[in-house]
């Protein structure tokens, strides 16, 4: 007998609600949630690999309407936020200290991939879509909310630059965290 | 330089990407339309269960602040965000203030 979808997929959703409810906790007990604390870097290490696996309506569906869940959802992003800043503040404080800083260095970044993969994905959308767009000569590029570790900043110009989106004229950042503060030269 | 977002005028920038992290999203947005002629807008998101990882931008919102959507990122198993882009439409009141 063939078990119905949603008994199957239990695992796969308590597998994800039983990590979002430990690292909350973890998240709201620990004082320093910093890559310096070993247990913080591997729980959203964890967390994010989990996140980024796939989960069709259903079980998306009961991750995130699970009672749990939902109580904890804003608590959490709140201090998640706080540990993404930590993390960044973390990193760019490794790369400042280099006498030479190059991207080849700023590949060490735990989650540069991530970051890589994006913008690989966003000058693919916006190649497909240039036509549209009406983007005006010589006019710079604003980043709002860039965190202490612009990798977009410094990234995302030069790759715009690569395809020839040459109309925009890259801005050298220079960046100061806040949550929706603008970045520019 | 460095401004808030929701104040800053953007009269001499012709793109902006809008990070995850930006919780007043829509507010950066109608700011954007206010000062900017002719916009192209990049805002990060999340879809999915990495909702529980940042807020999920509120595309109806974005569209009343005075953005339309041209297109979007695909989702990709390595990236946790996906962007949604936008142009504006011809903001005359900012390009007066431009003037």
């Amino acid at each position: 007998m063939i078990e119905p979808r949603a008994t199957r997929c239990l695992p796969a959703v308590d597998a994800v609600i039983g990590k979002i409810v430990a690292v909350h906790a973890l998240l709201m007990s620990e004082s320093d949630i910093s890559p310096r604390n070993q247990k913080i870097g591997i729980a959203l290490r964890e967390l994010v690999e989990l996140l980024l696996k796939s989960y069709d309506p259903a079980e998306t569906a009961a991750i995130l309407n699970h009672a749990e869940v939902a109580a904890l959802r804003i608590s959490l992003l709140a201090r998640l936020s706080k540990a993404e800043l930590a993390l960044e503040r973390y990193w760019s404080q490794r790369f400042i200290t280099r006498k030479s800083l190059g991207v080849s260095d700023l590949t060490e970044f735990l989650y540069w991939r991530n970051y890589e993969r994006l913008l690989g994905l966003e000058l693919q959308a916006l190649t497909a879509m240039w036509r549209r767009l009406s983007l005006r000569k010589n006019g710079g590029i604003a980043f709002v909310g860039a965190g202490p570790l612009p990798l977009c900043c410094t990234s995302g110009p030069a790759s715009l630059s690569f395809v020839s989106m040459r109309m925009l004229k890259p801005v050298k950042a220079r960046v100061n965290f806040c949550r929706s503060s603008v970045s520019m030269g | 330089m460095h401004a808030d977002g929701v104040d800053f005028d953007y009269g001499r920038v012709s793109a902006i990407f809008i990070a995850s992290l930006v919780a007043k999203k829509t507010d950066v947005a109608q700011r954007i339309v206010e000062t900017c002629k002719e916009p192209v807008v990049a805002v990060r998101t999340v879809d999915g269960v990495r909702a529980l990882l940042y807020c999920p931008a509120h595309l109806a919102a974005l569209e009343v602040a005075g953005l339309s959507l041209a297109g979007q990122t695909g989702r990709d198993p390595e990236s946790i965000n996906t962007t949604l882009f936008f142009d504006g439409a011809v903001n005359d009141h900012a390009h007066d203030r431009a003037a």
